[in-house]
C-alpha cells in the first residue's frame, strides 16, 4: 500500500516556507520557499549535505520555531496562530521529538524521562508508569528502568528518547538525526524502533538522516538543497 | 564572579578604614597634646572663659597654658576643623607645636599679617585648591560666612588625614563670632606631677571646668577601637570564608560553563598544568578586576562606620576622625582578590581535568543521595561536622573556651565546619527539602527529584544560604544584645522621675555643686517620695582622674545600680567601695582589697574594702569608684551634692513637680527628667551600637547580592535542561515553578541551618562584644534579625530563581536542541 500525501491522509503540511537566521552580520537563508505534505502514517525522510535546512524544517514542525514566511499547519491547525501555551501543549500532546544529542532531563531516571510528558500535563509519574515501563520494554529497555542519563550508553539513551517520544500516542514523531551519534548497530536499532512506530502504531515519522542507507528504509524521501526541495521519491512497501 | 570577589574584599578593606582611621584619631589626640600633661574643658555651652586662662597661668606649676579654639568650619564645600590658639602653643612641644614654631617664625617680623590670616594643613590645602596668599571663605555651622587670607600650607604635621586650619587666637575667635575657646592645655613644670597639678588646677579653677588627662583618654579609646577592631575581625572573617565557599559555587559553574571548551583542548593535546595556568591567570585578571569594586565598596562602609563612632568618648582633644583609606587596603584588596578567585577555581578545575576528555563530555551521572562520599573527602566532612557540633556544643556551654581563641579563628572554624556539617548531611537534608514540596504535579515533582539526584547543587545551594544567614543571625544578634544589656544596666535611670544637676550627670565630674539643704527642702515637697543625694568628684589618680561617686542612698548610677545587693548595703553603711575595671585598673585594686581612695584629706578614711568590680556602659568618666556620701564629702572640702535623684509619689504629676522643683532649685541647677537623662547615657552608646547596626546592614545587604547572583546563575548554567523541559511541552509557568520550587525548598532547609549556626556564632561572640563594651552582655535570640536572615536567605533564592528561570524560558526552546 502506497501512503499517499493528500486529502484527508494529509497529517502536516509546509506551503512556501521561508526560515532565515542570522549569523553575526550574515543573514543566512535556511528554507527558501518549501512546499511539502507529510502523509498520515508514512516514514519520510528528509535528507541533503550539512546547512541544507533538513532540522529547520524539523523545527518547524515541531512547533520549536516559526517561518518567516509561509505557513506550517499539522492536523489543519496553523502552528504560527497558536499561542505559547497552546504550542506547548501541542508539543506535549502531539508530537514526539527524538534528536541527535540524546535530551534527556539529566535527574530524571529512564522511565520518569518516558513519563515526562504526560507529568507535564499534571499527571502524577505513578500514574504514567506502567505505560513508560511497556514502552521501554519495547525499546529493549525493561531491565534499565531505574536508571539515569548519565548510567545509560548512547543508544541506550536514543531508545530512551524514542520511548518518551510516543508516551504521548504522537500523531507526528520528529526525530532528528536519530542515528548521528551512534554506532551502526544502534543506529540500525533505532531506525527499527521508528518503523516498528509507524508500522505497529501508525504513527506518523518524520526523520531527518545523512544516511541514504537508512533512508532508503523509509516510505517516501524528500532531499533539501539550499534550503529548496530538491527531490522527492516515494517506496511502496 | 567579580561580584563575589569585591563583597569578600570588601570587608577586610572596610575593616583596614576603621583601623586606620582609630589609630590616626588617637595619634592625633597625642599629636595635638603634643607634650601637654592636663586638658581643661568645659561641659557647658560657650567653653572656657580669659578668666580660667588667667587662674591657669598663675597656678603653682603650670608651666604653659595654651587655649585652643576649636569650630567645624566649611571652606570650598569640604569640612575643616579651624583651630585658634596663640603662640603660646609653640611652647608645649609636640609634633604640633614644632611645626608652628617653625611656621610662625617666618611671621613674626609682619605680625598684622599673621593676625589676619590662616595656615591649613596639606590636606584641606589640597582640597580646597586656594593659592597661598589667596582668600579663603569661611561659613560656620550657624551660616556666617567669613573670608581670611591662607598664610602658608603645614606640611609635615602627622595628623592623619585631618583636614585642618589654623589661626592665631583672636583672629579665629573673629572669624567664627564668639569669644572665649573650648580648651585649655596644660604643661606642668619639671617636678611637678599629674595628681599634683590636678589638684592644684581644680582647687584654683572655677567649679563648672573638667579637668582630664590625654594619656588615659588615648589609653581609653586605643581600648575602645581595638574592642570594636576584634569584633570586625569577627565579622570579617566570616565573610571571607564563606566568600571562599561561594567562590568555589562561582567558580564551579564557570568551569561546567566551559567543560567543552576544556575537553576540546585536552582531546587535542593540551597540557593540564598549561590549562591550569591559564585559567589560574584568567581568574587572577577577574580577582584583580574586582579589587578596585572591594576596596571602593569597603571604603564606602568604612566611611559610614567611622563617621558613626562616638569619637566624644575618645577625648576632648579628638575631633571626629577623617576616614582615612590606608595603602595597604589596595595591596590587601590586590593580593587577596586574585588569591580568593585562584585558589576557588583551580580547585574545581584541577577536579575536572581529572577526568579523560571523553567523560567531560558526557552528561554528568546524577549524584545519588545513598552513596558514601569519597574516602578523604568523606572523613575530612565527617570530622568537619563533629567539630561543628562539639563547637556548638562549647558555644552553648563552654563560653571560656571560646573566648580564649582569636575571633577570626572562631569565624573560620565555624564556617568551615558549617561546610563539612551539610556535606556530610547532605543526604537527610536534601530529603527533608523535598517535604516541603507538593506532591503529584509536575512542578514539585522536577523540583523532588532535582534536589534528590543533584546532590551537589542542592549541597552547595542550602550551604550558601546558610552561611550567608547564619552571617546575618550572628551579626545582627550581636547587635541587639548590645542594645538590649545597655538598656537593661541604664534602666534605672528612668526609674528617677526627676534630677536635679548642678552640672549634667552625662558629663565628666565638675566641682560645682547645689546649695547644702537643697535636699531637705526638695524633700518636703508633697509630690516627692525619696530624694538621693549623690556627690560627684574628679579625683586624680596615678596618671589618669577618678570619678569618686558619693551616694546618700538607693541611687540610679548604673555602677551603684549594677552592684551587687550586699555591696550597695555596704556602701551605704560606709564600709565598702564599688569600682568600675577603669577605677580598679587605675588604682591598681582588685575584688576584697582594701583601697585608700586618692583626693581625701590626710587622716581621712582608713580605707574601704573592695566589692565586685562592676561593668557599666559608655560612661562619662573613665574610672568610677561608688562611695559612701561621706567619703565623697570629704574629697570635695564639705560642699553641696551634684545631684539629686528626686522619686515621686505615685500618681503625682511629673510636670507640675518639675516646675515646682525648678522654682525651688532656681539658677542653683537644672532639672531634667530621668528619661532625659537616660538618653543623653545612651545616646554614645547607640551611636556605638549603630555602628556596628550599619556593619550588619552592609552584611545583609552583600549577602543578599552575593545570594542572588550565584542561584541566579545556578539556574542560568541549567539552560539547556530548562528548555529541553520547554522543547517537550513543558509551558514556561511549569518550569519557572519547578525552578522556584527546587530553589527555596533547599534555601528553607539551609535557612534552618543557618539559624542554628548562626545563634551559637551568637553566643560566641557575647564574650568579644561583653569585651568590647565593658558590660556583661546577655545572649538572646533576635527575632528581628532571625526574620531578616529568612527572608534574605529564603527570600533571595526564590526571587533569584524566579528572575534566572524568567530569563531562561524566555530564550526559545531551540537553543537547548542546538548542538553545544
Amino acid at each position: 500500500m502506497t501512503r499517499a500525501a493528500g486529502g484527508d491522509g494529509v497529517v502536516a503540511r509546509l506551503e512556501g516556507v521561508v526560515r532565515e537566521h542570522s549569523r553575526g552580520q550574515m543573514t543566512v537563508r535556511a528554507l527558501d520557499g518549501v512546499d511539502l505534505t507529510v502523509g498520515r502514517g508514512q516514514l519520510l525522510a528528509v535528507v541533503g549535505p550539512s546547512g541544507a535546512g533538513k532540522s529547520t524544517l524539523l523545527h518547524l514542525l515541531g512547533g520549536l520555531d516559526a517561518p518567516d514566511a509561509g505557513r506550517v499547519t499539522v492536523e489543519g491547525a496553523d502552528l504560527a496562530a497558536l499561542t505559547s501555551r497552546q504550542r506547548a501543549a501541542f508539543r506535549r500532546r502531539r508530537v514526539g521529538l527524538v534528536f541527535q544529542f540524546f535530551h534527556l532531563i539529566p535527574t530524571l531516571s529512564a522511565w520518569e524521562n518516558v513519563a515526562l510528558p504526560r507529568l507535564l500535563d499534571e499527571v502524577p509519574l505513578r500514574r504514567s508508569r506502567d505505560r513508560a515501563c511497556d514502552l521501554l520494554a519495547q525499546v529493549g529497555l525493561g531491565h534499565r528502568l531505574d536508571h539515569t542519563p548519565g548510567e545509560l550508553s548512547g543508544g541506550e539513551i536514543q531508545r530512551v528518547a524514542i520511548a518518551r517520544a510516543l508516551m504521548p500516542d504522537p500523531v507526528l514523531l520528529l526525530a532528528d538525526e536519530p542515528t548521528g551519534n551512534l554506532d551502526r548497530d544502534s543506529g540500525r536499532d533505532v531506525i527499527g524502533l521508528l518503523r516498528q512506530a509507524v508500522d505497529d502504531h501508525g504513527t506518523t515519522v518524520v526523520l531527518v538522516t545523512h544516511d541514504e542507507a537508512f533512508a532508503a528504509s523509509a516510505d517516501r524521501r524528500v532531499r533539501l538543497v539550499d534550503g529548496r526541495v530538491a527531490g522527492s521519491g516515494g517506496t511502496d512497501r | 564572579m567579580i561580584v563575589t570577589i569585591a563583597v569578600v574584599t570588601a570587608l577586610p578593606v572596610a575593616l583596614l578604614v576603621l583601623h586606620a582611621s582609630a589609630r590616626g584619631a588617637v595619634t592625633r589626640a597625642l599629636t595635638l597634646g603634643g607634650a601637654v600633661d592636663l586638658i581643661v574643658g568645659s561641659p557647658l555651652p560657650g567653653g572656657l572663659d580669659t578668666e580660667a586662662l588667667r587662674t591657669a597661668r598663675a597656678t603653682e606649676g603650670v608651666a604653659v597654658a595654651a587655649p585652643v579654639l576649636r569650630e567645624r568650619v566649611r571652606v570650598g564645600g569640604h569640612d575643616i576643623w579651624l583651630y585658634g590658639s596663640n603662640l603660646w602653643l609653640r611652647d608645649l612641644g609636640g609634633s604640633l607645636g614644632a611645626a608652628f614654631d617653625e611656621r610662625f617664625d617666618g611671621y613674626v617680623d609682619d605680625p598684622s599679617r599673621l593676625f589676619h590670616g590662616v595656615f591649613l594643613g596639606l590636606e584641606a590645602a589640597a582640597q580646597v585648591g586656594v593659592p597661598v596668599g589667596g582668600r579663603l571663605s569661611l561659613r560656620t555651622p550657624d551660616g556666617t560666612t567669613t573670608a581670611t587670607e591662607l598664610l602658608d600650607v603645614v606640611p609635615g604635621v602627622d595628623l592623619h588625614g585631618e583636614r585642618f586650619a589654623f589661626g592665631l587666637l583672636a583672629h579665629t575667635q573673629a572669624l567664627v563670632g564668639r569669644d572665649g575657646y573650648d580648651l585649655l592645655l596644660v604643661r606642668a613644670r619639671p617636678g611637678v606631677g599629674f595628681g599634683e597639678l590636678h589638684s592644684r588646677l581644680s582647687r584654683a579653677l572655677a567649679a563648672d571646668v573638667v579637668i582630664t588627662s590625654p594619656a588615659q583618654q588615648a589609653a581609653r579609646a586605643t581600648q575602645t577601637l581595638d574592642g570594636i577592631a576584634r569584633l570586625l575581625v569577627f565579622v570579617a572573617a566570616l565573610v571571607v570564608a564563606s566568600g571562599m565557599f561561594l567562590l568555589r559555587g562561582a567558580a564551579t559553574l564557570t568551569v561546567t560553563g566551559r567543560l567543552g571548551e576544556l575537553a576540546t583542548q585536552r582531546a587535542l593535546g593540551a597540557d593540564r598544568r598549561a590549562l591550569l595556568g591559564r585559567f589560574g591567570v584568567e581568574f587572577a585578571l577577574l580577582g584583580v578586576v574586582a579589587a578596585p569594586l572591594g576596596v571602593l565598596s569597603g571604603w564606602a562602609v568604612g566611611r559610614a562606620v567611622v563617621a558613626d563612632l562616638p569619637w566624644s568618648l575618645v577625648g576632648e582633644a579628638v575631633t571626629e576622625a577623617p576616614a582615612v583609606l590606608p595603602v595597604a587596603a589596595w595591596v590587601i584588596a590586590l593580593v587577596l582578590g586574585p588569591l580568593v578567585a585562584v585558589s576557588a577555581a583551580l580547585a574545581v578545575l584541577r577536579r575536572a581535568l581529572r577526568q579523560a576528555p571523553a567523560a567531560m563530555l558526557r552528561p554528568p551521572p546524577a549524584t545519588g543521595l545513598g552513596e558514601p562520599l569519597p574516602g578523604v573527602e568523606g572523613r575530612l566532612a565527617a570530622a568537619a561536622a563533629a567539630a561543628t557540633v562539639a563547637g556548638l556544643g562549647l558555644a552553648a556551654g563552654g563560653q571560656a573556651v571560646l573566648d580564649a581563641l582569636p575571633p577570626g579563628l572562631v569565624s573560620v572554624l565555624v564556617v568551615g565546619g558549617t561546610i563539612g556539617l551539610t556535606r556530610a548531611t547532605r543526604g537527610p537534608l536534601a530529603r527533608a527539602s523535598t517535604h516541603l514540596l507538593g506532591r503529584g504535579r509536575a512542578a514539585p515533582t522536577l523540583a523532588a527529584t532535582g534536589l534528590l539526584r543533584s546532590a551537589d547543587r542542592t549541597w552547595a545551594s542550602l550551604t550558601v544560604v546558610a552561611l550567608g544567614v547564619a552571617i546575618i543571625v550572628a551579626v545582627g544578634g550581636i547587635t541587639a544584645d548590645l542594645e538590649r544589656s545597655v538598656e537593661r544596666v541604664l534602666a534605672p535611670v528612668a526609674g528617677v522621675e526627676l534630677y536635679v544637676e548642678a552640672s549634667p550627670v552625662h558629663r565628666p565630674a565638675t566641682a560645682a555643686s547645689l546649695p547644702t539643704g537643697l535636699a531637705t527642702r526638695v524633700s518636703s515637697l508633697p509630690q516627692v517620695a525619696r530624694v538621693t543625694e549623690v556627690t560627684r568628684a574628679g579625683v586624680a589618680a596615678g596618671d589618669g582622674v577618678l570619678e569618686l561617686v558619693g551616694v546618700g542612698g538607693p541611687s540610679a548610677h548604673p555602677v551603684f545600680a549594677a552592684a551587687r545587693r550586699s555591696d550597695q548595703e555596704a556602701v551605704l553603711a560606709g564600709r565598702r567601695t564599688v569600682l568600675n575595671p577603669d577605677a580598679a585598673a587605675l588604682l591598681d585594686v582588685g575584688e576584697g582589697d582594701v583601697v585608700r581612695l586618692p583626693g581625701l584629706p590626710a587622716g581621712g578614711s582608713a580605707g574601704l574594702s573592695v566589692g565586685a568590680l562592676v561593668s557599666a556602659p559608655m560612661l562619662a568618666s573613665d574610672g568610677v569608684a561608688v562611695v559612701p556620701l561621706d567619703t565623697a564629702r570629704s574629697a570635695t572640702g564639705g560642699r553641696g551634692p551634684s545631684v539629686l535623684e528626686v522619686v515621686l509619689v505615685p500618681y503625682a504629676g511629673a510636670a507640675e513637680a518639675r516646675a515646682e522643683l525648678a522654682a525651688l532649685v532656681g539658677g542653683a541647677g537644672e532639672v531634667r527628667t530621668g528619661r532625659e537623662v537616660l538618653e543623653a547615657l545612651s545616646a554614645d552608646v547607640s551611636l556605638l551600637t549603630g555602628a556596628v547596626g550599619a556593619v550588619r546592614i552592609v552584611v545583609a545587604v552583600g549577602i543578599a547580592v552575593v545570594l542572588f547572583n550565584l542561584l541566579a546563575a545556578t539556574v542560568v548554567e541549567r539552560r539547556r535542561e530548562l528548555g529541553l523541559l520547554r522543547a517537550v511541552g513543558a509551558p514556561e509557568r511549569t518550569v519557572r515553578r519547578a525552578v522556584v520550587l527546587e530553589a527555596t525548598a533547599a534555601a528553607l532547609v539551609g535557612t534552618v541551618v543557618g539559624v542554628a549556626v548562626g545563634l551559637a556564632l551568637q553566643r560566641a561572640a557575647a564574650g568579644t562584644a561583653a569585651e568590647l563594651f565593658g558590660l556583661p552582655v546577655a545572649s538572646s535570640v533576635d527575632l528581628p534579625a532571625v526574620l531578616a536572615a529568612i527572608l534574605v536567605g529564603t527570600g533571595t533564592a526564590a526571587v533569584g530563581a524566579w528572575v534566572a528561570a524568567r530569563w531562561v524560558t524566555a530564550a526559545p526552546p531551540l537553543v537547548a536542541v542546538a548542538p553545544r
